[in-house]
């Protein structure tokens, strides 16, 4: 019998998958596993600039087949999918119909979940944001330094380090940008100041392999993030799950989409759908892992539960886009050679309000492309490609994250369907006070980078949902009803039905949320590993 | 059948109105032929009244597309017309032969005070001027 079933591929499952097949379980992970097979292998290794210049099939890739690369409505969520990251969120809307007024409900079917497009950003939970959970630093420090040796993550030891857990397997840090160098440097002559402000300044912590590791790597500093994983130097779930397949005891289905389960005294049965043929199946194990996604677990688990119509908490956090005029790269070139991903982290204690912070993430603008700012500019088109020729390698684009917690206004509820898949309805409203919260900690944020000569052209709110890092449904807590999960990410409504997504988060600091998800995950295995069989 | 031909040559004529407007020059056959499929792909809902008439006089009067669409970005930035600019930038600059046009620059800060002050300052008289040319455009004939 198989020891354990999992279901997702993403950053949850295949971190929970990892320490049991370690452990010599057997493991079967159900995946439904779309793939992006049209685009991937269009793309050359060479640097962005160059394939510009030399490419006649760029505009298969930059823009797709059937020209699904040109966003000509308002500012998406997501704008990072690109026509090669698509595949993404295929198939989600339809298997896993939601509705959501004023929030963006993005689900992914893809082999390595949302993770196949994340941002790769790095940012651990330190002690005071895991106590929540009742989870100590202590808990998860292992997870976090297994599951950094796992994905290859890259960093420095620097300011951020009080916020952000060091961990002793690091990869050296990626080589900055012009632009980040500048304001760094900047950072550095005024940084007691700054300091005393409650802002800290480093380079971001990246899931990216600097050096040679676990075949992967090393980074080649080729512009094309956004579009292709060129070297696999950015950590994907789907190298993990590359590995654990060349393992006897892991066993991998794809094309099947997971609708409930059932537990008896015998362990947890799991019924699926094959994706291809609309069949029925089922698959029986001692303990089931559930890492479909925060809004994927939700509906397995009240649709198994029969918890039609009875709400749940839901979480995101709030995010903007701040493009800024980089003061400091007035006159200074900006080298071709660099990277798409976060080039600084910075952190702001909420002055008066202790505990509290604000993160932000600090990018250059180019391999996007043009046309895409364009849109953004309400001058004449041609007068709008020439002033952003000149103004872009002056940009300094800020992505702000605030935290979230529940409140009454944040919910979400399973409606049963008379026929077809089950509706998922999402009400999301912050209340007035949490969004002046956040629009003041912007305005103190941003002033301490107007002092470090980034000048803020705009304020970009995508809307609720836009970050993506959906958690908090099925909250660890030290005590707690049904639809909570116990220390150990134990749903408390199951016997042995186990939570590894961001589902079990009570609350998300600012600071995105997949490395931790992983942690936890991890941490979910390793338990389960060492139970006795 | 007849109007078929028709709409594709109007489809042509903007591609090269388009071009010539955003870079200086016309685009090849090839890229021509890239903006009728991309019509069809994405311009697939039934167009409103005022959207048809701007188009339809940027096919009479090439020389007005500068104005019009300075004036559009002020006055109704996502419409019609300026979605097909901006779809031509898109097919364009995803075009070796074109990259150029569309790749940053590094320049000084005297020329990028410059740039941004001459510019800015056509794109607002453009905008002033093509206000007036909006006006007239959508009382036209679609």
């Amino acid at each position: 019998m198989t020891d354990v079933v999992i279901v997702g591929s993403g950053p949850g499952g295949v971190n929970a998958a990892a320490p049991l097949v370690a452990a010599g379980r057997q493991v079967l992970l159900l995946d439904y596993g779309n793939e992006d097979r049209r685009y991937a292998a269009l793309i050359p290794h060479r640097p962005f600039s160059e394939l510009r210049r030399t490419d006649a099939e760029q505009h298969r890739y930059f823009l797709g087949d059937r020209f699904e690369g040109i966003p000509l409505g308002p500012v998406r969520v997501g704008a990072q999918l690109t026509p090669p990251r698509m595949h993404i969120l295929a198939d989600a809307a339809e298997r896993m119909p939601v509705r959501a007024d004023g929030f963006a409900a993005s689900m992914s079917l893809a082999r390595g979940g949302l993770g196949a497009g994340w941002s790769a950003g790095v940012f651990p939970f330190a002690g005071d944001e895991l106590r929540a959970m009742g989870l100590g630093l202590g808990d998860l420090r292992p997870h976090y330094d297994a599951v950094t040796e796992r994905i290859g993550v890259c960093g420095a030891g620097d300011d951020l380090e009080p916020f952000l857990p060091p961990s002793p397997s690091m990869l050296p840090p990626l080589e900055l940008d012009s632009s980040a160098e500048v304001v760094l440097a900047r950072y550095q002559r005024r940084r007691a100041a700054l300091n005393a402000a409650g802002f800290f300044l480093g380079r971001t912590r990246l899931a990216v392999c600097t050096e040679r590791h676990r075949e992967r790597g090393p980074y080649a500093y080729l512009d094309l993030d956004y579009w292709a994983d060129m070297d696999r130097s950015v950590y994907r779930p789907q190298w993990t799950l590359e590995e654990l397949l060349r393992a006897p005891n892991f066993t991998y289905l794809n094309r099947r989409f997971v609708r409930t389960f059932r537990e008896d005294e015998r362990g947890v049965r799991v019924h699926a759908t094959r994706a291809d043929t609309g069949e029925e199946e089922s698959h029986d194990a001692a303990a089931l892992v559930l890492a479909g996604g925060t809004l994927g677990t939700v509906r397995i688990v009240l649709a198994s539960l029969g918890a039609y119509d009875r709400p749940v908490p839901v979480l995101c956090n709030a995010y903007t886009y701040v493009p800024t005029l980089n003061l400091g790269m007035l006159g200074r070139p900006a080298r071709d050679r660099r990277s798409s991903l976060a080039q600084l982290t910075a952190l702001l204690r909420i002055p008066g309000d202790p505990g509290r912070i604000v993160q932000a993430q600090l990018f250059s603008y180019r391999s996007l492309l043009t046309f895409k700012l364009m849109k953004e500019s309400p001058l004449a088109y041609r007068e709008g490609l020439r002033l952003l020729r000149l103004l872009i390698p002056k940009f300094a684009i800020l992505g702000i994250h605030h935290e979230d917690r529940p409140t009454a206004g944040k919910c979400c509820t399973l409606r049963r369907a008379s026929a077809g898949p089950d509706l998922l309805e999402i009400t999301y409203h912050p209340s007035d006070a949490e969004t002046k919260l956040q629009q003041a900690d912007e305005r103190t944020l941003l002033r301490c980078f107007r002092r470090l000569g980034c000048l803020p052209l705009r304020s970009m709110r995508p809307g609720h949902g836009s970050s993506l890092h959906y958690a908090g449904t099925f909250p660890i807590a030290p005590e707690g009803g049904p639809f909570t999960c116990d220390r150990d990410s134990r749903l408390r409504a199951t016997r042995a039905v186990y939570l590894a997504d961001g589902s079990v988060f009570p609350w998300i600091p600012p600071k995105g949320l997949t490395f931790n998800l992983m942690a936890n995950a991890d941490r979910v295995g390793t338990l389960l590993a060492r139970k006795p069989g | 059948m007849r109007d078929d031909i028709e709409e594709l040559r109007g489809l042509e004529g903007e591609a090269r109105v388009f071009g010539r407007y955003l870079v200086g020059r016309e685009p090849p056959d090839e890229l021509v032929e890239r903006y009728r499929a991309a019509n069809a792909a994405i311009f697939t809902e039934p167009v409103g009244p005022e959207d048809a008439a701007l188009v339809a006089f940027v096919r009479r009067h090439a020389w007005s597309v500068s104005l019009l669409d300075a004036a559009s970005g002020l006055l109704r930035p996502g419409n019609l017309l300026r979605n097909k600019i901006l779809l031509m930038a898109a097919i364009l600059e995803t075009s070796p032969a074109f990259a150029d046009d569309f790749l940053p620059r590094n320049t000084g800060p005297l020329r990028l005070l410059l740039g941004v002050f001459a510019h800015g300052t056509v794109a607002v008289a453009r905008a002033v001027l093509g206000a007036v040319v909006y006006a007239a455009a959508i009382r036209s004939r679609a």
